[in-house]
């Protein structure tokens, strides 16, 4: 079991490590072992897909774990030992205050029974989420109890294909990215035994705050708002669910769009490839994650091309784009290439997405709902209170600080789409039951968390990156 | 100084005032209501009648030492009273397990062959109070009235064996400050169990006209910062920052509250067990029984074999699907005939619940309606069956 967790952690921070540079502060420790573990994870997953013709699921730990460990030994060491400290010029330039010290200290003890609390839920109860045992943990148990990697197929395909070893269940076109991971573990406990790959839901829920904390620090952030924000984002209660109620992908897919914006970010601000790098790899993980990771993934893209362009031409470029979709939606729609839906198709009157159904295009007065899951529901703590009011507090910040406005653009590109989808096409029913609203918005939420902490600081912040923009 | 001092002790009272008025308002009461009840109705425990379960008088009430039949404990008095003269319900439990669900059971005179129930929030240190005025149902006579208790069964099996606890008493109230901020508390406090749709969204607002606890809170912070920033002179950002830290942290106490409360049922089913004893103590126990039943009735048989399966609860059918793996399982929905169709061989698990498939087993003929095939069940129990078809009936 330990070679199960310590692999992918040492391969994903050595990989982090040789990106970012040798770590010279707590923060850059933090972000390397937070987001290293996440990177590892994903990596980890990505190699038994590619390896599926070598490893068995029973035994692929004993037969990747070495391997995997002994690579992210050597990329540690190379990172730790071979290369020239990177300097991190943005990094957290004001320490506590005394009188915060006390403050930081409850936050902290805080977290820490946040964390005995999901640790030991996710560690006791068995699955027990609905998607959970329908939809998510479905491939993984078949593949390591036939200890051979089935393929998934549709229900009418797999009926007409009896004996033909292919097997089905409810969403066979979902990403398995997480399935893999739950294989890894299960093959380290030598069971199909949940706690052995549930606890991997809080402990990604501990790395993305790891991470988070580590990277707003290295960007500038000072360590009081850097805490609070992470504290904020530990603390909300449905990001504790998920991770106390192991199982639902959403959580994953939230962790890897904050941190792909984090790391884009230093990059927009830094100019370091290596974070674009990793980035990159976040990034186009999402829609492997979950298929609504596309649309992420996308208006990520979107942003950094928007930041490619000099910043005089930005806005032009955005009512250009408005312009070419309201040009392509009145001559009866376009198609759209998106990685890991396919060809989208859009057009007045429906969104066509592969492998689903058509989503018709209507108005549904669904506002209400969304408004309860938002303000009224114990969802969020003060959240979605918070934002506007630091939105508005903070607009000179908001609109006219490089990077932060690109990423505060992407948020609202977020939110738009999540209120286009809700009240324009048939996902409306999801909303007005509570079954999706609100697991769509912790996806986005944690960006959100990170993104406001950014401007609360952004004051800080904002030499030091006019001085990396010249 | 003395002026400062002054400004103080004002703005502090004002504070106090503030969130006494919020607080009531929260909790629905005018100030033309009394502090407590006028006329309440005292339900004591010596005068309740056990219908299910076995209990015993004791001296803090009745002690209900063990469920009756189907896993239900019931208490209910006798009783002739107007439903309209009382507003709020306020019950008392010691020691109820967090496995137990309780419910509030009464019979109408005008209906008197039903009876109505509703769920109730589980007790805050022994105190639950609940809006009856809230419930569609209670309007006229009410004759019968009481609770029952059962294993919550979203998290605990049937089986699941239950300590001793103590019905304490309860009291029909009309309403008043006292009873309106119970109310509060027990719907703010309350432990409230994990529920499969805690994932979606954390909907955990009981019956009532009462306001939930987060915009209760959020219009708390503006209104303290107004008075902060107005009355105590405190300078905006410090007074902002600490008004929203403080209200977070007091929603993250709430949360907190609720989350050791949920793990506390985890614990006390789950500590200390084995996985597979873990796996055994689910709510739907049965099922997983039924899935190895079934997984050794088909030993033998090719691995990758197909397993139909027909279920007309989507719960049933989810969750037989997954303990069934790694059969080869697909849901199948019949078409008009499908059944008809199907290859001779085929295997067929039926959950059934509403009584739609019969089989006889005299003929072998498993009947869907107007469908029928011959085959041969392999296993049976409750409502879920395993079938071979043998071939299509003649």
């Amino acid at each position: 079991m330990l070679l199960a967790w310590l692999a992918p952690w040492l391969l994903g921070s050595g990989l982090w490590l040789l990106a970012d540079g040798r770590p010279r502060s707590p923060a850059a420790w933090a972000a390397a072992l937070g987001g290293g573990w996440i990177v590892g994870m994903l990596l980890t997953s990505w190699l038994l897909a590619a390896l599926a013709g070598v490893v068995s699921p029973r035994g692929c730990v004993l037969q990747l774990g070495p391997w995997v460990a002994a690579a992210g030994a050597l990329l540690c060491a190379l990172a730790l030992w071979r290369r020239a400290p990177v300097a991190t010029g943005l990094q957290g330039r004001s320490r506590l205050a005394p009188w915060s010290r006390p403050l930081v200290a409850l936050l902290a003890l805080l977290l820490l029974y946040h964390a005995w609390l999901v640790f030991g839920e996710a560690s006791l109860r068995p699955l027990f989420a609905w998607d959970a045992w329908l939809v998510w943990s479905v491939k993984p148990k078949v593949w390591y109890l036939l200890d051979h990697w089935v393929p998934f197929v549709d229900t009418a395909r797999w009926l007409a294909d009896a004996g033909g070893g292919a097997y089905t269940d409810v969403a066979p076109f979902y990403p398995a990215l997480l399935g893999r991971l739950q294989v890894w573990f299960a093959s380290a406990a030598g069971c199909w035994c949940g706690p052995s790959f549930m606890v991997l839901w809080p402990s990604l829920w501990a790395a993305m705050l790891l991470a988070g904390y580590g990277q707003l620090r290295l960007l500038g952030v000072a360590a009081l708002p850097a805490w609070v924000a992470t504290y904020a984002l530990g603390s909300l209660p449905l990001l504790n669910t998920h991770a106390a109620l192991p199982g639902y992908a959403d959580v994953w897919l939230g962790a890897c769009f904050a941190l792909t914006l984090l790391c884009w970010l230093h990059w927009q601000l830094r100019r370091d490839w290596r974070q674009l790098a990793l980035a990159l790899a976040l990034g186009f993980s999402m829609p492997w994650i979950k298929l609504e990771g596309a649309v992420w993934l996308c208006l990520w893209l979107a942003v950094l091309g928007l930041g490619l362009v000099p910043a005089r031409w930005r806005l032009r470029c955005v009512l250009g784009l408005l312009v070419l979709l309201a040009v392509g939606l009145a001559a009866g729609g376009f198609a759209l290439p998106l990685p890991g839906l396919g060809l989208v198709h859009v057009s007045l009157d429906q969104v066509v997405v592969p492998e689903m159904s058509p989503f018709a295009l209507d108005w549904h007065p669904v506002l209400p709902p969304l408004a309860r899951v938002l303000w009224v529901l114990p969802n969020w703590h003060l959240l979605f209170y918070l934002a506007p009011l630091l939105v508005a507090w903070r607009w000179r910040a908001a609109w006219a600080l490089p990077g932060v406005n690109l990423l505060g653009l992407c948020l609202l590109g977020g939110a738009l789409f999540l209120l286009f989808l809700f009240t324009c096409t048939g996902a409306a029913v999801w909303a007005a039951n509570y079954t999706s609203s609100a697991r769509l918005l912790l996806q986005w939420a944690p960006a959100l968390v990170f993104y406001l902490a950014l401007l609360w600081s952004a004051r800080t912040t904002q030499p030091s990156q006019s001085r990396s923009m010249s | 100084m003395r002026g400062t001092l002054i400004r103080g002790l004002a703005g502090a009272l004002a504070l106090g005032l503030f969130w006494l008025l919020l607080l009531a308002a929260a909790a629905g009461v005018g100030p033309g209501q009394p502090w407590s009840p006028v006329q309440p109705l005292q339900l004591e425990p010596g005068k309740v009648h056990t219908v299910f379960g076995s209990a015993e008088a004791a001296a803090d009430g009745l002690r209900v030492d063990a469920l009756g039949a189907r896993a239900l404990g019931l208490q209910t008095w006798r009783v002739s009273l107007q439903a309209e003269d009382y507003d709020l319900l306020h019950y008392r439990f010691e020691g109820l397990p967090r496995s137990l669900a309780i419910d509030l059971v009464f019979r109408r005179a005008a209906q008197p062959e039903n009876v109505v129930t509703t769920t109730l929030p589980a007790p805050v240190l022994g105190n639950g109070t609940v809006d009856l005025q809230a419930l569609p149902q209670w309007r006229g006579r009410i004759t019968e009235l009481g609770f029952s208790e059962y294993p919550d069964p979203q998290l605990v099996p049937a089986t699941a064996p239950v300590e001793p606890f103590v019905l304490a008493g309860a009291d029909l109230e009309q309403r008043s400050w006292l009873g309106a901020l119970r109310l509060l508390a027990s719907d703010w406090l309350g432990y409230r169990p994990w529920r499969q749709s805690s994932i979606n969204a954390l909907d955990e607002q009981g019956p009532g006209g009462h306001w939930p606890l987060v915009p209760v809170l959020a219009l708390g912070a503006l209104g303290s910062l107004v008075l902060l920033v107005w009355l105590l002179r405190v300078p905006p950002r410090p007074a902002l920052m600490g008004v929203v830290l403080g209200i977070w942290l007091l929603l993250d106490a709430h949360w907190l509250l609720r989350l050791s409360q949920r793990h506390g049922q985890a614990r006390a089913a789950y500590a200390g067990k084995s996985w597979p004893e873990r796996r055994q103590f689910q709510s739907d126990h049965a099922l997983v029984e039924a899935a190895a039943r079934i997984k050794h009735a088909l030993v033998g048989e090719p691995r990758d074999r197909h397993v139909l399966l027909w279920a007309d609860d989507g719960f049933v059918r989810g969750r037989l699907g997954y303990h069934l793996r790694p059969l080869n399982v697909g849901n199948w929905t019949p078409a008009r005939g499908g059944l008809r169709r199907l290859a001779s061989g085929s295997l067929l698990v039926v959950a059934d619940r509403g009584g739609r498939w019969r089989f006889d087993p005299a003929s072998d003929i498993l009947d869907l309606g107007a469908d029928a095939v011959r085959a041969r069940r392999l296993w049976h129990g409750g409502s879920i069956s395993l079938y071979r078809v043998e071939r299509p009936s003649p």
